[in-house]
């Protein structure tokens, strides 16, 4: 599902226009950005949780030039679904081809 | 710890920003998560931009142990949701680290280098230890594997200009006296120093180089025109000799490179003459001036870039000095020589121009043959691409058959026009 059925769908549901709905979802989109770069950590409902975390820098092996590097850290957004999800999704299989 | 943002609170800035009723922001995030459960239920992948993508993935049953009593389980198949921010997203959150590229160690640093431990003070955690890198007899122990870093961080502080929203960081980093405070923007320099050291050695090389190239065009038009003026009895001998690069095949430049002798002697005069022609057009080329006495370091190149402000034109000038030079790539000093006027200009020609511009490139090819010269052939494919097949008519008897079917063979992509 991409971004567009997302929105013709949550128009359809909500009775709103797609622009208004897009509108909206820009800005929820870009306010939890904003949120998870002020280190906060945000949990949406049934979906999951949020959260930023800065990964060391760390000594590591670069196979191609056969050399040890030295990664410099990284700050990241992880996710963690919530348990609802993980419950409705965990054994449906799906096919990708 | 005050890290974290209700669901409520999420809604009701969202509310305040657009201007939108709670409940319907409510709503929208609400069905939105049903969504994306049903697009991850239907499709395994659902997309939301300026987010990320989530991402069904299937990980088969493998075998785990139980964390606490150390009992082996067996972790069944089982989907998980993974989620990938957008590209944008991540870079907006790693902007504090952007610069940041790996550091290859050399050996001797493998051996010894050790990642730095991590500390419990957020600001310096988010930092690399330049010593670790740089001086490794600071390290004591061999290089650990970076899972025997222990502590999972507290929060860290990355971002210097948002502290003060966050009132319990901001004294701690002020309260640890760490000299690496300071050095927001200064960290990264130390972090890349090894790198940047070996990079600043070609770029210092390579300006000096455009510097000397810049000075030696710069000086040289000024030292050809006094030349010309004063030093006609300069004692060396005359050194022109100009390979004719005519850009107009690949297969001339094969012959090209093919072509032996000549080259090496005059590469470095074949590239005064696009610079001469700037600087000197003025006051030569618009003489009309047909005579030329050769000078040291002149060439027929030079000669046709001054005269025509077109280098290619050379053999024009030598089929009328035809008895005066013997081989067109060495000119003798003192002699003169003329340069006819064309009967167009240099961008148009007129048909007698590309006659005799043929007959000068099939005169050149003769040469070079009788020379023995490789780049023969090239002005005879060049002749004939002037569209004036009775000027090699003329020639037939004196150009060889097979030189003829070779041409033949070759694609010209446009005429000369």
């Amino acid at each position: 599902m991409n971004n567009l059925e997302l929105i013709k769908r949550l128009a359809e549901r909500l009775g709103k226009t797609q622009r208004e709905i897009r509108n909206l979802l820009g800005h929820s989109t870009e306010k939890i950005k904003h949120v998870l770069d002020r280190d906060l950590k945000l949990t949406i409902p049934r979906l999951g949780t949020f959260e930023t975390h800065v990964r060391q820098q760390r000594k590591s092996y670069n196979p191609h030039y056969k050399k040890f590097v030295i990664l410099p850290p990284k700050r990241v957004v992880s996710f963690h679904s919530s348990s609802a999800l993980k419950r409705h999704t965990i054994d449906k299989r799906i096919d990708h081809e | 710890m005050n890290n974290k943002m209700t669901f409520s609170t999420l809604i009701e800035q969202i509310a305040e920003d657009t201007g939108t009723p709670k409940n319907q922001i409510h709503d929208l995030l609400k069905e939105a998560t049903i969504l994306i459960e049903e697009g991850l239920l239907r499709d395994g992948r659902v997309s939301i931009a300026g987010l990320g993508i989530f991402n069904l993935k299937w990980h088969k049953a493998r075998p785990g142990r139980n964390p606490q009593t150390g009992e082996p389980i067996e972790i069944p198949a089982q989907n998980r949701v993974h989620f990938k921010p957008v590209a944008n997203l991540r870079r907006f959150i790693n902007r504090d680290h952007e610069g940041l590229k790996p550091v290859i160690l050399d050996d001797e640093d493998a051996l010894t280098a050790v990642v730095p431990t991590a500390d419990p003070e957020p600001k310096i955690e988010t930092r690399p230890e330049p010593t670790a890198v740089i001086t490794p007899e600071v390290t004591p122990e061999p290089a650990p594997d970076p899972e025997l870093n222990p502590d999972p961080k507290p929060k860290p502080v990355i971002k210097t200009e948002e502290q003060e929203i966050k009132p319990e960081p901001k004294p701690e980093s002020n309260t640890i006296p760490e000299p690496e405070t300071k050095a927001g923007q200064d960290q990264p320099t130390q972090y890349g120093r090894k790198h940047r050291s070996m990079i600043w050695v070609p770029v210092i090389v390579i300006i000096l180089l455009l510097i000397l190239i810049a000075g030696y065009f710069y000086l040289k038009p000024a030292d050809k025109t006094g030349a010309e003026i004063a030093k006609t009895d300069h004692t060396e001998t005359s050194t022109p000799a100009v390979t004719q690069n005519t850009p107009e095949s690949e297969y001339q430049e094969e012959t090209q490179q093919t072509d032996d002798t000549p080259p090496e002697t005059s590469n470095q005069v074949a590239q005064q003459p696009a610079v001469e022609n700037e600087a000197d057009e003025g006051n030569r080329a618009a003489l009309p001036g047909t005579e030329h006495t050769i000078q040291p370091g002149d060439s027929l190149w030079i000669v046709s870039t001054l005269k025509y402000s077109e280098p290619y034109f050379w053999p024009y000038i030598y089929r009328v000095n035809l008895e005066k030079i013997q081989d067109p790539d060495v000119l003798e000093e003192g002699i003169t020589i003329t340069a006819p006027d064309l009967e167009g200009t240099s961008e148009r020609l007129s048909q007698q121009d590309r006659k005799n511009l043929a007959d000068g490139y099939v005169q050149a090819y003769l040469t070079y043959k009788k020379l023995g010269k490789q780049k023969a052939l090239l002005y005879l494919w060049v002749a004939e691409q002037f569209g004036t097949p009775e000027v090699i008519e003329l020639y037939k008897n004196e150009i060889a058959e097979s030189d003829l079917e070779t041409i033949a063979s070759v694609k010209g992509i446009t005429r000369i026009q």
